[in-house]
């Protein structure tokens, strides 16, 4: 689902994205001739087709342990891998057929709190849990448990989650065997209905990747090329100076850190499949490097780029594309949507005809797919404008799909299905409409949607 | 008769000549009245849409020869040849890999070089080219036959003092992706602060003097 016109097809999943990347256009090169011994470098570019976002709702506060929820964006990965893998056959010289997947680079992302190297290995150790997690690298895990002290609460919260998930497996104590339980715990792929996916075997479908299904294939012992941190140079956003005075108050670090929750993210990118990087020509520096190579690839104004907070308003990467310190990121993500984390208000509005078929007790809600997000009005909330009554639906996300309806006493009226919103805010149309569902299964004729940022 | 001509996009000197009977380009290039664009441009095959080619009556030669023999005439010109190393960013030149070079009509099969040169005389009327490299790929651990294309526009690299050359040549880097045609300049900026980066250079995202040789150096003209 989603907005397929563009090709993007975001799907956000309560706690991240997937999206692809709009298409890169391909010009010939323009080469020259010679007479004697002049040459053309001629490199074939590296842009990734797709991205995938785990949001800081899916980490402890502070720390790299992964919550369980994080399931519902693993099987969003395994999508997105399907739909940009290559099949080869017998047309390509492929005898059996093969599929080659898109190989994968993970990003982790700190926010500006705390010191650039305290972050840096923050971020690198976030990039480290994902990328441990999915190719089951329990070792990995271990090491960064023991360096963030994850304690009882994370062990009971694992043992919690197997039990669970696996009736009849008894979890660990602890270690690398109940890492390894909960691991294949939360990368159990379900179907459409949500049902856990069973194979051949009878046994349930699970997420597991290798290291030769990341961009240097596992080449560099310290994922060089496959993972690494980015501590806290990409911000999506900035506070303003007034907000960040506010913030800076002892009072205020919890409302800071809330507000600061995009800004601490892991990204993964898809890139084409067949693309293969070596780990000493590439130009981020490991996770467990420091920053200075991080620097080397830094605008050169890349300093005032991530730091400059503006009088009375915020500054975001998806507005000004000016936000993030790292050139080489930027370079990979600068059209990405999993870098787009606004939030936007819709506005929708129901014609008001003679035969309104609800009383005006009824009352509308909307409600988003994942169920993250509901919002209740009663009918007097409306603002009247013409023969419409307008809702405002405030902090709606690209991505997420919402429901409308109205319930008065025990009638139900669908005003819109699932639909993305953000889909619908086209600047061109003064008036976007959402279709109605059921069409004809309704009383009366209960509305119309019209869209406006 | 003598007369000016004036360069369209995607012409060189050897087609240009051609295209007035001239066998040997450098009897254009060389005439005394082309001397300040050879100053400018120093490489015959890189010229700038606009430029102002003098061409040159065409002097007859002379040859004495036994009537009742055969004699055999050979043209003392270098081919034109299309001369292309074949890199992947960040990762290994296409080194040593069988490709098909496609151009108009004609097509040949070479291998590339140890540094991925992939070379072949061309037509001088030749505008485009495609390269096609048999290359494999792991997967599973098993080695799978793959597929690399490269399409050329022939001699429409503009020269290294012109914004559309600076441009063409990062493209071909892998450092601009934008449009070649309308120049993206935030694009742009990414794109030579890349090159300078990785180049050694002092960073700030213009394409100076210093940075256009050593974008010449680096690209290879």
């Amino acid at each position: 689902m989603g907005d397929s016109s563009t090709g993007i097809n975001r799907k956000s999943t309560g706690g991240g994205l997937s999206a692809s990347h709009p298409p890169a256009s391909g010009n010939p090169a323009r080469v020259g001739t010679t007479t004697t011994s002049e040459q053309n470098l001629v490199r074939t570019a590296l842009l990734p087709v797709a991205c995938w976002r785990v949001d800081d709702i899916r980490f402890d506060f502070d720390s790299s342990f992964v919550r369980p929820e994080i399931g519902a964006e693993i099987r969003e990965l395994a999508n997105l891998r399907e739909q940009h893998k290559k099949d080869l056959g017998q047309a390509d010289g492929v005898n059996p057929p093969v599929t080659v997947y898109p190989p994968l680079g993970i990003f982790g992302h700190a926010d500006p709190v705390g010191t650039d190297d305290y972050n840096k290995s923050l971020s690198g150790r976030r990039a480290k849990a994902i990328y441990g997690l999915i190719t089951r690298n329990t070792q990995l895990w271990q090491v960064i448990s023991s360096q963030e002290s994850w304690g009882q609460p994370a062990v009971q919260l694992m043992q919690q989650t197997v039990s669970q998930s696996s009736p009849g497996v008894t979890p660990a104590q602890g270690g690398a065997a109940l890492f390894q339980q909960y691991m294949d715990a939360i990368c159990v792929l379900s179907d459409s209905s949500g049902q856990p996916q069973s194979g051949e075997d009878g046994n349930p479908v699970r997420f597991q990747l290798k290291p030769a299904d990341f961009l240097a294939q596992g080449a560099n012992s310290a994922g060089k090329g496959d993972y690494q941190g980015c501590s806290e140079f990409n911000p999506v956003l900035l506070f303003s100076q007034e907000e960040q005075t506010e913030y800076e108050q002892a009072d205020n670090h919890d409302l800071r850190n809330q507000q600061n929750a995009p800004n601490r993210r892991v990204m993964a990118l898809l890139f084409p499949p067949g693309s293969q990087v070596d780990p000493d020509k590439w130009p981020c520096p490991s996770a467990d490097d420091g920053i200075s190579g991080c620097q080397k690839r830094f605008w050169s104004n890349g300093e005032n780029r991530r730091s400059q907070l503006l009088s009375g308003q915020r500054r975001e990467f998806a507005q000004t594309k000016d936000t993030f310190a790292c050139r080489f990121y930027q370079r990979l993500v600068d059209s990405s949507p999993c870098e787009d984390t606004r939030v936007f208000d819709f506005e929708y509005g129901l014609q008001m005809t003679a035969d309104l078929p609800w009383s005006s007790s009824a009352r509308l809600r909307v409600y988003s797919e994942d169920g993250s997000q509901e919002q209740v009005f009663q009918m007097s909330q409306g603002q009247t404008a013409g023969d419409y009554l307008y809702f405002t639906f405030s902090q709606c996300k690209p991505g997420v799909r919402y429901a409308c309806e109205i319930r008065d006493g025990q009638v139900l009226v669908s005003l819109f299905p699932l639909t993305e919103l953000f889909g619908l805010l086209d600047p061109q149309v003064e008036q976007n409409t959402i279709p109605l569902f059921p069409p004809n299964s309704l009383p009366g004729q209960p509305g119309y949607g019209g869209g406006n940022s | 008769m003598p007369g000016m001509h004036t360069v369209q996009q995607g012409e060189h000197m050897s087609g240009i000549a051609q295209q007035y009977g001239f066998s040997d380009y450098n009897t254009i290039w060389n005439d005394p009245n082309n001397a300040a664009l050879q100053a400018q441009r120093q490489n015959p095959n890189v010229l700038n849409p606009g430029d102002q080619v003098y061409i040159p009556d065409k002097t007859a030669g002379s040859y004495s020869g036994a009537t009742d023999q055969q004699h055999k005439f050979t043209s003392a010109v270098k081919p034109l040849t299309l001369q292309v190393t074949l890199q992947q960013m960040y990762y290994e030149p296409i080194a040593n890999k069988s490709c098909q070079l496609t151009v108009g009509l004609d097509q040949w099969n070479v291998t590339s070089d140890g540094n991925g040169l992939v070379q072949h005389s061309i037509s001088k009327t030749a505008t485009d080219a495609t390269v096609t490299v048999n290359d494999t790929i792991t997967v599973e651990g098993a080695s799978v036959p793959w597929q690399i294309e490269l399409d050329f526009k022939i001699g429409s690299l503009d020269p290294i003092d012109q914004q559309s050359g600076q441009v063409a040549r990062l493209a071909n880097l892998g450092y601009y992706r934008g449009s070649l045609d309308t120049v993206d300049a935030t694009e742009l900026e990414s794109a030579v602060e890349e090159f300078q980066c990785d180049n050694g250079l002092d960073l700030d995202g213009i394409c100076g003097p210093a940075t256009q040789a050593k974008l010449k150096d680096v690209y290879g003209c």
